[in-house]
């Protein structure tokens, strides 16, 4: 017989990334299921204020990566591992920026992507999801 | 192993009363991809229109049928997709959300999107199953697929599965063109990764108006002739003003 895939809750280290606690929303920060780790949905969150940055799209963009990388070394992973996003926008004219911006998190190998343009809360510019691959790549 | 999940009452079986071209889920590489969930009734297969409340309660008492069947449960939901017709209900939709999981929930991403029939919810879910069976180790290896893009890999093949970025028509036109070049061009990527239409799990197919559904789906069937897989399809505005985007994950 096979066992139930294991599965457990990620959180970041910095605790004002922790959006769902802070704002006692119903989602985990990430979840680790067998090799894989799925994170939510982030935004700009200021890690030194827990506040929104809502600032320029490119720094707005750059934030949320950095809030991605900081969840997945929270999980023991890099942005290299990240295989899979979704990006949402609040504006279409942003999208050329966003990809500017990207290559700067992910000069090779780039993960796979889909964009939409989507309504978002409280003035965020952008929201990303993604899914990473556990353990090391090889150096 | 690719295995379509049968719906444990007929009412759930949305190929079956509404002609969309999708299996309920499928269970592969330890996960359930379950394709998106409204509000029917299990019975009967009936629309159950509501609020935003009612009908996420209807939703996750699917949900949890679905995944029982599946050898998984509500509590082992992985990512949810939590798609609302307006941003404005976000904390609406939280506190119907919160009742069905009350720790350690899933990641999420609410997304506002046109949901088919008018309804005003649709999860689209992924739940743990079960591990892999003995001496079928999964390569930790990760490797990008396709025409080499600065920002995206047209697939990446990681672990059990492929995942394909969303493709868009490289010529504008009809939904059917576009669905069919996209899905003809994802046949080939598919194939260079090593895997194939008939190995898909899941696709999202994102639509700029779901009143033209079912000109995409009429081209889709033709691509997926038996087994199909898990499939939602949301309305959204795309980029660069495609009328189709489809995404999809398939079995390495």
């Amino acid at each position: 017989m096979t066992e139930p895939l294991s599965r457990s809750v990620i959180e970041p280290v910095n605790l004002k990334l922790n959006v769902s606690r802070n704002a006692n929303l119903p989602h985990s920060p990430g979840i680790r299921v067998g090799d894989y780790v799925f994170l939510s949905g982030m935004g700009p969150v200021d890690p030194v204020t827990g506040g929104r940055n809502l600032g320029p799209i490119a720094e707005q963009i750059r934030q949320t990566l950095r809030n991605i990388a900081h969840m997945l070394e929270s999980a023991g992973l890099g942005l290299d591992r990240v295989v899979k996003t979704l990006v949402v926008l609040a504006d279409d004219r942003d999208y050329d920026e966003m990809n500017r911006v990207w290559q700067e998190f992910f000069p090779v190998d780039p993960p796979a992507r889909t964009t939409c343009v989507l309504q978002l809360s409280n003035g965020n510019g952008v929201e990303i999801e993604c899914i990473a691959l556990a353990g090391k790549s090889p150096s | 192993m690719r295995e379509v999940i049968a719906t444990p009452v007929s009412g759930l079986d949305l190929r079956r009363e509404y002609g969309h071209h999708q299996s309920p889920a499928i269970r592969a590489g330890g996960l359930v991809f379950c394709s998106g969930m409204v509000a029917i009734n299990p019975e009967t297969g009936e629309r159950e229109h509501g609020t935003v409340t009612s009908e996420t309660r209807r939703i996750f008492e699917n949900v949890r049928l679905l995944l029982a069947s599946a050898g998984s449960s509500l509590e082992r939901l992985v990512q949810v997709h939590a798609m609302i017709y307006d941003r404005i209900e976000y904390d609406v939709l939280n506190r119907a959300y919160r009742r069905f999981l009350p720790s350690a929930p899933p990641a999420r991403t609410v997304m506002s999107v046109q949901i088919e029939a008018g309804f005003k919810v649709m999860l689209d879910v992924i739940a743990a199953a079960h591990d892999r069976p003995e001496g079928t180790e999964a390569t930790l290896s990760r490797q990008a697929v396709g025409s080499h893009n600065p920002t995206l890999s047209p697939a990446v093949r990681a672990g059990d599965f492929v995942f394909v970025s969303g493709m868009a028509a490289a010529d504008r036109g009809t939904v059917a063109a576009e669905t069919r070049q996209v899905l003809t061009n994802m046949a080939h990527l598919l194939e260079t990764a090593g895997s194939s239409l008939a190995k898909v799990v899941k696709v999202n197919v994102l639509i700029y108006s779901m009143l033209e559904y079912g000109n995409m789906n009429d081209v889709y069937r033709e691509f997926f002739p038996s087994d199909p897989p898990a499939r939602t399809v949301c309305g959204a505005k795309l980029i660069g003003g495609h009328k189709v985007e489809i995404e999809c994950v398939a079995l390495a």
